[in-house]
C-alpha cells in the first residue's frame, strides 16, 4: 500500500458557507485591504470616540506641501481594554502608521500599525503583556 | 524486513503524513492566512458529500492539521475562525482516493474586521481570557436555589456555525449584503447588532445581572439594556415591535429556558433577514464558575425553512467592567458598496 502526495486538491470554488453572527465593522465597505500606505507625520488630533477612535496626522511631501490625513482605530472599549488610553497618544507627537487606504479615495485610512517615531514604540496592540511592549 | 526499511523511508520523506488503510484516505496540510502566516486554532470541519458525515479537527500553534481515516469520496472543506479577522473559507468537491494523503494546504483571507487597532478580536479575546483568573468555586446560587448566571461574560463564536435553510428571498438578501461589503449594516448606522444579545463578543463584552424574578443583560451597543422576565408573566397580546423583543423565561431544572417574540424585522441575523414572525428560544447553562453555554434557536417560517440552531460558549471574565458605549462619531458617509 503505497500513499501518495497531491500538492492542490482538485476541483474547488471560494465560496461564502458562513459569516460570523456578529460583524462589527465593515471593513470592505470602508477600506481597500489590497491598498497600503505608510505615512509620518505629527498628531494634530485625537478623536477618542465610539465606534471608531480617530487620530489625525499632517503630512509634508518632497515639496513641503502639508496634508491633513485621518486614521481609523478601533473602539476605545477595546483600546482601554488593551491597556491604552486616551493620553497614549498626544497632539503634537511625531508618528509612523501604516494601514490600509479608504476606499472614497480621501486622506483616510484604516490604521494597522502606530510606531512612535521617538521610541519606536508599537502604539495600540493588543499585545499579551499590554501597552508599552 | 525490507518493508520496515520501506515504511520508515516513506515516514521521513513525509514527515508526519498519516498512513492511510485500505478504502480510506486523509487530509492535513497548513492553514494560512493573508500573510501568509500560520493560523493557529483554526476550526477545520471535513463534510463528507456522501452521506453529510462531518469530521472535525483545530490546527496546531503552527497551523497543521490532519483529518485521517476518512472513507474515500468527495468533501466540503470549510474554516469559519471566530468573528471576524478572517473571511470564512470553503472548498467544495474536495475528491479523496482510497489510500491517498491528500495534501491540502489552505489560506484564509482577510475578512470584514481585519486588525485593525483596538478593533483585533483575537487577540484582545487571548489577552481577556489570560487575566481572567477564574476562582474555583461552585456555581453561586440564587435566593430560590437556581443558578446564578451574573457576570461580566466574552462571548465565543460558534466555531461550526450552522447555516439556515433560508427562503430563496432570505438567501438572495443574504447574499447581496456580502455583495455590497455590509455597507447597509445595522452598526453602520449606530443601531444594535448580533442577536440575541448584541455586542458580546470581543472587543465587547455583555453582563448579567441576574435575580430571582429578572435576568438583566446589559451591553456596549444601543439600547444597552435587555430584560428578560422571570416573574411568570406572559407576553403582550400585542407588542410593540423591537429590536430585541419581549422576553421571558422559566428554569426546567438548572437550565434557564428563554422565549422571545416581538421582534421588528429591521436586525439582522449574521447577514440574513428576519420578520417580524421570528421567535428565538435561549437554553442558558452554566456548567461550571467560569463558563456560560447558550443554546440559541431561531424560527421564523417568514425567513427560513426550518429553525436554524446556534450554540453560543461564553467565558467569564470577572477581571473587565462594562464601558460605556455611545455611536458618537459613526463617519459613515462614505462606505462603499461593490
Amino acid at each position: 500500500m503505497r500513499t501518495t502526495l497531491a500538492v492542490a486538491a482538485t476541483a474547488f470554488g471560494l465560496v461564502l458557507a458562513a459569516v460570523p453572527t456578529f460583524a462589527h465593522h465593515s471593513f470592505a465597505a470602508e477600506f481597500d485591504a489590497g491598498k497600503t500606505v505608510t505615512l509620518t507625520g505629527a498628531v494634530t488630533k485625537i478623536e477618542w470616540t465610539n465606534p471608531h477612535a480617530w487620530f489625525y496626522i499632517d503630512v509634508t511631501d518632497e515639496s513641503g506641501k502639508i496634508a491633513n490625513w485621518g486614521w481609523e482605530l478601533g473602539s476605545p472599549n477595546g483600546l482601554i481594554r488593551a491597556g491604552w488610553t486616551r493620553n497614549s497618544l498626544k497632539v503634537g507627537t511625531v508618528v509612523t502608521v501604516e494601514g490600509s487606504r479608504s476606499r472614497d479615495g480621501g486622506n483616510t485610512a484604516n490604521a494597522r500599525i502606530v510606531i512612535l517615531n521617538s521610541t519606536g514604540q508599537k502604539l495600540f496592540a493588543a499585545s499579551s503583556q499590554g501597552p508599552g511592549r | 524486513m525490507r518493508r520496515h526499511v520501506f515504511a520508515a523511508c516513506v515516514l521521513l520523506a513525509f514527515g508526519g503524513f498519516v498512513f492511510a488503510q485500505a478504502g480510506r484516505g486523509s487530509f492535513a496540510g497548513v492553514v494560512t492566512g493573508p500573510t501568509g502566516a500560520p493560523v493557529p486554532d483554526a476550526p477545520i470541519q471535513a463534510k463528507s458529500q456522501q452521506g453529510g458525515a462531518v469530521v472535525r479537527t483545530v490546527t496546531s500553534a503552527d497551523g497543521r492539521y490532519t483529518l485521517a481515516s476518512l472513507p474515500a469520496g468527495t468533501y466540503d472543506i470549510s474554516i469559519a475562525m471566530p468573528c471576524c479577522a478572517f473571511q470564512p473559507f470553503s472548498r467544495q468537491n474536495v475528491a479523496l482516493q482510497a489510500g491517498q494523503a491528500l495534501r491540502l494546504d489552505l489560506r484564509l483571507e482577510e475578512g470584514v474586521s481585519l486588525n485593525t487597532l483596538g478593533d483585533d478580536p483575537g487577540t484582545l479575546a487571548a489577552l481577556l481570557r489570560n487575566r481572567a483568573k477564574i476562582p474555583s468555586r461552585l456555581v453561586p446560587r440564587l435566593s430560590n436555589g437556581k443558578p446564578d448566571l451574573s457576570g461580566v461574560w466574552l462571548a465565543n463564536e460558534d466555531r461550526y456555525p450552522e447555516e439556515p435553510s433560508a427562503l430563496p428571498w432570505a438567501a438572495a438578501l443574504a447574499k447581496e449584503r456580502i455583495g455590497n461589503n455590509f455597507k447597509d449594516a445595522p452598526h453602520t448606522r449606530c443601531l444594535p447588532e448580533g442577536l440575541p444579545i448584541p455586542a458580546s463578543d470581543p472587543p465587547f463584552m455583555a453582563k448579567l445581572v441576574h435575580t430571582p424574578s429578572l435576568l438583566v443583560a446589559l451591553f456596549e451597543d444601543a439600547p444597552g439594556f435587555r430584560q428578560i422576565f422571570l416573574d411568570g408573566r406572559a407576553h403582550p397580546a400585542d407588542p410593540n415591535p423591537g429590536w430585541l423583543g419581549h422576553a421571558v423565561g422559566k428554569w426546567d431544572g438548572d437550565l434557564l429556558v428563554v422565549d422571545t417574540i416581538g421582534y421588528n424585522d429591521k436586525s439582522w441575523i449574521g447577514r440574513y433577514p428576519h420578520t417580524e414572525m421570528l421567535h428565538v428560544t435561549e437554553r442558558y447553562r452554566r456548567p461550571d464558575f467560569g463558563h456560560l453555554e447558550i443554546r440559541v434557536t431561531f424560527e421564523d417560517p417568514g425567513a427560513f425553512s426550518k429553525p436554524w440552531n446556534q450554540t453560543l460558549n461564553w467565558d467569564l471574565v470577572p477581571a473587565e467592567e462594562l464601558l460605556e458605549y455611545v455611536c458618537e462619531n459613526n463617519k459613515a458617509d462614505h462606505l462603499v458598496g461593490k
